[in-house]
């Protein structure tokens, strides 16, 4: 009783124990920084972009944390906030690449409808990943977290806000997407 | 091969499809070549993202949280004390408790009847309206005196 006397006299905090969700902000970003950092940079496709991004998504937990969930439910917020971070930063990019273009008076590049080797980008990307990033972003944010996070399509469906079922659907169209940008690498 | 059916083996191949749906999904793998060719086409796609590169971002992990550690206003850290130290101050704790009632048993071992009345000389010089001839009746606990 003194320990819980105590402990609630000292505050937050604990020790970390194999069944406890990771509290504080060392412990989370721990834990849930490595994924976080695959996520964006499959979405985005650029290093620079993926530490700018888990960055702010950390900030954003950082400044929050004192109301967030200590449970999966702060990991499921992390991921929202890094995939809304992703698009606006993407989004931001896009109106910023426009208006150079405008400027030099050069066409925009069609991303959705442009092979493999037109996609440019700064940094040495397989083709892969280059295929990824020309899906659609709501068909790339299921697949990326179907693929390289493991999570179940109802734990993507509770990410996302969306059922299951659409998770499925989802996930199948960007697979026959990719398999189809693929044809040429497989 | 209709785009249900394929999303059906698409879920398969993610381990999305229970019993015994499942089972039938094999079933029809086992008749039907066309079922097999979708679920190696989903399988290569799997297998492609799985070998794509990715790079180390150890390094980087561990600046960024230097970064945001570094600028963000800092709170206290509080972690949780050693059990020691709860135990020690359990025992500061009964210690301090127990010495103030056994010293309190000791010092107010006063029987009920004993309140007494004591007379006090006020000077009139405080300019105090008193009643009387400026006594000044107290009703105090005096030990072992009574009226």
């Amino acid at each position: 009783m003194v320990h819980a006397l105590l402990f609630f006299m000292v505050g937050e905090g604990g020790p970390p124990g194999a069944n406890k969700p990771p509290q504080g902000f060392s412990e989370v970003y721990e834990a849930w920084s490595p994924l976080l950092f695959r996520i964006v940079y499959r979405m985005t496709g650029r290093r620079e972009a993926a530490e700018e991004i888990v960055q702010e998504a950390f900030i954003k937990y950082y400044e929050r944390r004192d109301v967030l969930p200590t449970d999966e439910g702060l990991k499921y917020w992390l991921i929202r906030v890094a995939r809304n971070l992703t698009l606006n930063h993407e989004k931001r990019r896009g109106r910023e690449r426009r208006a150079l273009e405008r400027v030099f008076h050069e066409p925009a590049p069609k991303a959705e409808k442009g092979a493999l080797e037109k996609l440019t980008d700064s940094e040495a990307v397989g083709d892969v990943q280059k295929a990824l990033l020309l899906l659609p972003e709501n068909l790339r944010t299921v697949l990326i977290l179907k693929e390289y996070t493991g999570f179940a399509y109802a734990e993507i469906g509770k990410m996302l806000n969306i059922t299951e079922g659409n998770v499925k659907v989802r996930v199948f169209r960007a697979r026959a997407r990719l398999a189809q940008l693929l044809k040429e690498v497989l | 091969m209709k785009d249900i059916e394929r999303m059906v083996v698409s879920a398969y191949e993610d381990g999305e499809v229970e019993f015994p749906w499942s089972d039938r999904v094999l079933k029809k793998m086992e008749e039907n070549p066309e079922w097999v060719a979708e679920a190696q086409s989903h399988r290569r796609i799997k297998a492609a993202l799985a070998s794509s590169p990715e790079p180390d971002f150890s390094e980087v992990r561990q600046r960024v949280k230097a970064r945001i550690e570094a600028h963000l206003p800092r709170r206290r850290r509080l972690t949780l004390p050693p059990v020691w130290m709860s135990v020690a101050a359990a025992a500061a704790l009964v210690l301090v408790a127990g010495g103030g009632f056994w010293v309190g048993r000791q010092t107010v071992a006063t029987p009920p009847s004993a309140v007494a009345e004591l007379q006090v000389q006020v000077p009139k010089t405080l300019g105090l309206k008193l009643s009387g001839e400026g006594q000044l009746l107290m009703a105090s606990t005096l030990q072992g005196k009574s009226r």
